[in-house]
């Protein structure tokens, strides 16, 4: 039991904060950090984040010097997120390139589509977005219909994607689709890299409840691309895709955790300036005991997270365990959810620039509904931990 | 950066869990609870095993044994074992910080002698008298009082400072003395026996004194005390809340209803889901605290607190699922659930409840937090952990 960094990831850190402090715009990632409206102009904004992170050498940190990246480890991997994420500094617009289609190629992709894709992904010039999802495929995402077929030497993709994050500032999709309808539904799947100007791809924006359009939907409607956009393989595209999920997750705790925490610092905060029955909430024995149990949980959540650290580094991969950490934060994140509103009490409607906290709990409320969906359901992942981890039956 | 367990920890857990399968075995445990009788051989056993004086407060390089502690503490959970093994590695790891007492420290580490602790005192107080001292009060919670052969106690020694606080002394009581009166204290876990002892004008000699009399080393010995208990405590209550939630796991994959095994129902599976999640945060809440108080980690009391209110609350739950994803069979005396359940709640409510200790945390976590920000300041929070 070692729950230490050593001298010189220690120095990575203050490295990585310093860059941080003098880089991160004055305000970023605090509730009074006014966005444009103008979706193009957001977009720009946190693409300009990805350039800078790219020039100060943080992107693809962990990944070969070859391919853009900087040739270290997971390790300080996880302590620039760690540091992001105590300075609340945004993800960037290409999370889905750098969590998901990074580790994929670097896994299965051929040598051509490496070069080709990792360095204009980390410089900040390609944002990918991810097209697994569809209208009758969420859960059951093997139970897929957007299809594929070898015409005249192209592949010719018709169907619909859904809850696709960042399409309309996507240059390119990696798309899973159906190319076989004979095999069995995980067999006949193959993973694409699709361009987003293509001819035959609609966007359609998503608002979420959150009042935010990070997402949409994306119909393909007879959209040719070339036939090396395979990865790994023709129908092999179901192991492609479960290959990588979760691992570069894993790096993401720390980072996940200090943000929860720097979200519980301002309820305290808040709840210091709220009064109920004369005194002050956050000396209202009911509040504190609830307050103190969410602190425990996030603390818990930073335990978790150096765990699955550990085992990334240890053991080079995350075992089905992964789901404990996934079903921990989005349930205890609804909980603080809760706790902001009960917080809040008849201050909890107002959610404009002149209400308490303008509106920063109630984001906490909303946006955690949707953590509790994404990347696997709360439901789906308790059926992992039950059959894959403590072997109940089926 | 490594949190897991080293080849050296892996096997004391090992070798423990197989001494307790086989020594205290549910039929031991179900004697245990009619003759309220440590069974015979099983203190010699824990005693050859090393496993009593396993904890050393002046630490080495190693730590303070800690890691070790933790991993006996859940086996101890997971058999429902019958010995006051927590008041021997704590008071024990008490005992050795005097050298005075060292004849009856390796007494008690080799086995000759039983150890417990009065966890609390009800106004015990030791006044001069012709001879030296004489005590009278009540002490409460004392676990296996009536098979002990010394008592690790906390009296006030009138006049021997300035508060309180400061009077307090760690004591060794006799309890084959007359002037004393042992009471079964009725405890709902009969795996694990609570006792009250009274005395009255009980002698003490300046030889049964821990350190010194009063002046606050006591209080701060004691203080030391509650906390590893508590973390110890804690860990009792993985070790019960695990076992519970592989034996119901495994009752799922047998027991058949409606023509199918029934673990095959996703309510039962999401039950068993969020016992496992409460299990594991349980075992990385103690973990992370013994290596705080291994290391002297400046985070080492709140990691105590985060682990004794979590597991309090979460490890009782897990228990009570249990016997619920039992079903009828979980409810009857023979089936073993409840007496999880009961060894797990009355822990939850000694050394500190869930209450107690998420006070101590909103003491750091509330009033204490560094880098607070004014709301509507632009400055970015940036905060320590």
């Amino acid at each position: 039991m070692d729950l230490s960094f050593n001298e010189k990831q220690e120095e990575y850190r203050q490295h990585a904060r310093e860059w941080l402090i003098n880089n991160i715009p004055e305000g970023w990632g605090t509730p009074e950090f006014e966005w444009p409206d103008d979706e193009v102009e957001r977009g720009r904004i946190l693409r300009d984040w990805d350039r800078k992170l790219y020039e100060g050498g943080f992107a693809g940190i962990a990944w070969p010097k070859e391919y853009g990246g900087q040739g270290l480890t997971h390790v300080e991997d996880i302590i620039f997120n760690e540091e992001a994420g105590k300075l609340n500094a945004p993800g960037g617009i290409n999370v889905l390139g750098k969590l998901l289609l990074g580790p994929t190629l670097l896994l299965f992709g051929t040598e051509d589509q490496k070069q080709r894709f990792l360095p204009p992904l980390l410089r900040g010039d390609e944002v990918w977005c991810q097209g697994f999802s569809e209208p009758n495929a969420g859960s059951d995402l093997a139970a897929i219909q957007t299809r594929a077929e070898l015409v005249d030497d192209k592949w010719v993709i018709n169907g619909q994607k859904v809850w696709t994050s960042f399409a309309h500032h996507a240059d390119w999709c990696f798309v899973l689709a159906r190319t076989d309808q004979e095999l069995p539904p995980h067999k006949g799947i193959t993973f694409f890299l699709v361009p987003m100007d293509s001819e035959g791809i609609t966007v359609r924006p998503l608002v979420q409840i959150n009042g935010n359009r990070d997402f949409n939907e994306v119909f393909f409607d007879h959209v040719s691309i070339p036939k090396e956009n395979v990865v790994g393989g023709v129908n092999n595209g179901w192991k492609v895709a479960m290959g990588t999920l979760g691992f570069e997750r894993g790096t993401l705790a720390l980072g996940r955790q200090v943000r929860f925490q720097n979200e519980f610092n301002t309820m305290v905060k808040i709840s210091e300036s709220l009064k109920k029955n004369g005194e002050s909430i956050s000396e209202n024995s009911y509040y504190r005991q609830k307050m103190a149990e969410l602190f425990a949980e996030i603390r818990i959540l930073r335990y978790h997270g150096l765990k699955t650290i550990s085992q990334l580094l240890n053991e080079g991969k995350l075992g089905p365990e992964a789901s404990l950490q996934k079903l921990f934060w989005s349930t205890m994140h609804v909980n603080m959810g809760k706790l902001g509103l009960e917080i809040l009490g008849e201050e909890g409607p107002y959610i404009g620039k002149e209400s308490v906290g303008r509106g920063v709990l109630q984001e906490i409320d909303f946006g955690s509904r949707g953590e509790t969906i994404y990347a696997g359901t709360t439901q789906i992942q308790k059926n992992i931990i039950a059959e894959r981890v403590l072997g109940m039956p089926r | 950066m490594f949190f897991g367990f080293n080849d050296e920890e892996k096997m004391l857990r090992r070798s423990v869990r197989d001494m307790f399968k086989n020594k205290n075995t549910s039929e031991h445990v179900r004697a245990f609870m009619k003759e309220q009788t440590i069974p015979p051989g099983l203190h010699k056993l824990l005693a050859d095993q090393g496993l009593l004086g396993i904890i050393d407060l002046n630490g080495s390089q190693d730590g303070k044994g800690m890691v070790n502690a933790i991993l006996v503490a859940q086996e101890a959970g997971r058999f429902l074992l019958t010995y006051p093994l927590l008041e021997s590695m704590v008071g024990l790891a008490a005992l050795k910080t005097c050298s005075k007492q060292e004849e009856v420290a390796s007494e008690i580490e080799s086995g000759e002698k039983v150890l417990t602790v009065a966890w609390t005192s009800v106004d015990a107080k030791a006044r001069r008298s012709e001879n030296g001292y004489v005590i009278d009060g009540t002490l409460r919670e004392v676990p296996f009082a009536k098979d002990a052969d010394v008592i690790l106690a906390n009296v006030r020694i009138l006049g021997m400072g300035q508060t309180p606080n400061e009077e307090e002394t760690l004591v060794l009581i006799d309890p084959k003395n007359p002037n004393l009166v042992i009471r079964d204290a009725n405890s709902m876990d009969l795996t694990y026996p609570l006792y009250e002892v009274s005395l009255l004008n009980y002698p003490l000699n300046e030889s049964a004194v821990v350190n010194r009399m009063g002046m606050g080393a006591g209080h701060q010995l004691m203080e030391q005390m509650l906390k590893i208990g508590a973390l110890l405590l804690s860990a009792e209550i993985v070790g019960c809340a695990e076992r519970t939630l592989y034996d119901t796991v495994e009752y799922t994959k047998q027991r058949k209803q409606f023509g199918k095994l029934i673990g095959s129902f996703q309510a039962l599976k999401h039950m068993a889901a969020d016992m496992y999640l409460k299990v594991e945060s349980g075992k990385s809440a103690i973990e992370y605290a013994a290596w705080a108080v291994d290391t002297d980690n400046e985070d080492a009391d709140l990691a105590i607190s985060i682990a004794k209110s979590y597991t309090s609350s979460n490890g009782v739950q897990v228990c009570g699922d249990a016997i619920q994803m039992h079903g009828g069979i979980g409810y009857t005396w023979e089936n073993d659930m409840h007496l999880f359940f009961k060894r797990a709640r009355r822990s939850a409510a000694v050394l500190g409840d869930s209450y107690y200790h998420r006070e101590n945390i909103a003491k750091v976590a509330i009033d204490g937090i560094e880098g607070k920000r004014e709301v509507g300041s632009k400055k970015p929070i940036v905060v320590e952990v």
